[in-house]
């Protein structure tokens, strides 16, 4: 587009982008138009495939992961909760608003006991006992977190070397605590200064925090350890080591 | 005594912080918590009614080279009983505690209940016969410590359900009432 000078060159400027900008919308409603059609044609098919295959969804975590897979990849939200045909003929959106109900009901339940941090196979786990008969894997209570993050933040999964923890912790996690945590896990839930220094920490960051964790009630001391003075545990973790049984490999 | 079925420990008896004192004021509220929990449930399963708080095996978890120290011990006591989930054995040295699995109350039901289903009601029975007389025999609070038997005649007393008394012969008696 060559540029006039002068007024009537900025005149007729803008009178080309306004008809330039015509066009531009005329195309981006079509292209809306088609784009939609094909969203709905796709949900429609999503919609009878989920009623078709509505027991196994509901039943089966494998087939239950694929299918959701399968509606992220076409852009369709499995996840949401608005009413209407999709909540009645499938029941999804409901499965995972209640499911996430229950583990913000764990996180709360065990705050005082981990201090917000509930490692995500301990929840799977005290989820299983309330609702016994029913199969769940780790990837359900996932996406329940991603419900559950759609009311707001909150709730998040932190990753911590190969653990996942439930995060309800209301202050963000400072660098260094994270980096903490992250040993703990890797250490069957415990962490000790001298495991911060192996990994080039100074005493005083390493104290610093270490008492971090310990004010905020993240972690619970042990001081009976002749070898080391003091040892942070993190018991969402180590319990769930614990529970962890011999012929699981990942939980 | 345990039928055959051994006792369930809970978890966080496994875990070495649990015999920490926890300087954390939430966390050790739950700490305490926790182990109020585990010593009703322990002594609920065993029938036993006093804890020795420095003998206690419960306090002492071998296997993980842990236990309680005394400190924590005192504090745990001092909690359960101002929970209302024991009361002082011993008043003055403060070394055994009578641990309420089930409350005073609770009790007072208990023997309320077989006095009304022996026909005692208006009768006079001597303390000691609730503890270990024949009538007594297989109720929940046959064998109990005197210190239980008598806070629980205490609360039917409150209830206007016995009157307690001393008899000629020195021994302490108890005459249950009708409502």
């Amino acid at each position: 587009m060559r540029r006039k000078p002068g007024i009537a060159g900025l005149i007729r400027e803008k009178e080309q982008q306004s008809a330039y900008g015509a066009v531009g919308e005329q195309l981006e409603a079509d292209k809306d138009q088609q784009a939609r059609q094909h969203l709905e044609t796709l949900q429609s098919s999503l919609k009878s495939f989920a009623s078709k295959h509505r027991n196994r969804i509901n039943s089966d975590p494998q087939f239950r992961k694929s299918f959701c897979d399968m509606c992220i990849a076409a852009g369709v939200d499995p996840l949401s909760s608005s009413k209407g045909l999709w909540d009645e003929l499938l029941g999804v959106g409901q499965f995972y608003s209640d499911l996430s109900v229950q583990v913000l009901t764990q996180c709360m339940r065990t705050r005082d006991e981990n201090g917000g941090l509930l490692d995500l196979r301990q929840c799977l786990a005290n989820v299983r006992r309330a609702r016994p008969g029913e199969k769940l894997a780790l990837e359900d209570l996932e996406r329940a977190v991603e419900c559950l993050a759609q009311l707001g933040p909150g709730v998040s999964i932190r990753f911590c070397g190969r653990q996942r923890l439930l995060c309800s912790v209301p202050d963000e996690l400072s660098g260094d605590t994270a980096q903490v945590i992250e040993l703990a896990a890797a250490s069957g839930g415990k962490v000790c200064a001298a495991d911060l220094l192996r990994k080039g920490w100074t005493t005083d960051r390493a104290d610093q925090a270490l008492l971090h964790c310990i004010r905020e009630g993240l972690c619970w001391v042990d001081k009976q350890d002749e070898a080391v003075p003091l040892w942070c545990w993190f018991p969402s973790i180590a319990l769930a080591e614990l529970e962890k049984p011999m012929s699981e490999s990942t939980a | 005594m345990a039928d055959g079925k051994d006792f369930q420990y809970p978890a966080f008896y496994q875990l070495p912080p649990f015999f920490t004192l926890q300087p954390h004021a939430s966390v050790r509220a739950k700490q305490l918590e926790l182990w109020k929990q585990l010593i009703s449930e322990y002594c609920s399963f065993h029938r036993l009614f006093i804890i020795n708080l420095r003998e206690e095996p419960l306090f002492r978890n071998a296997q993980l080279a842990r236990q309680l120290p005394s400190e924590a011990r005192k504090v745990l006591a001092e909690h359960l009983v101002q929970q209302q989930a024991a009361l002082w054995a011993d008043e003055a040295a403060k070394e055994r505690l009578l641990v309420l699995w089930r409350s005073v109350a609770g009790w007072a039901d208990l023997i309320l209940q077989w006095a009304a289903e022996n026909g005692l009601m208006g009768s006079v029975e001597t303390v000691q016969s609730l503890m270990d007389g024949e009538a007594a025999e297989g109720q929940e609070f046959y064998g109990a410590p005197r210190e239980l038997i008598m806070a629980a005649l205490q609360e039917l007393v409150r209830r206007n359900r016995a009157t307690l008394f001393r008899g000629s012969s020195g021994s302490e008696g108890v005459k249950f009432l009708s409502a």
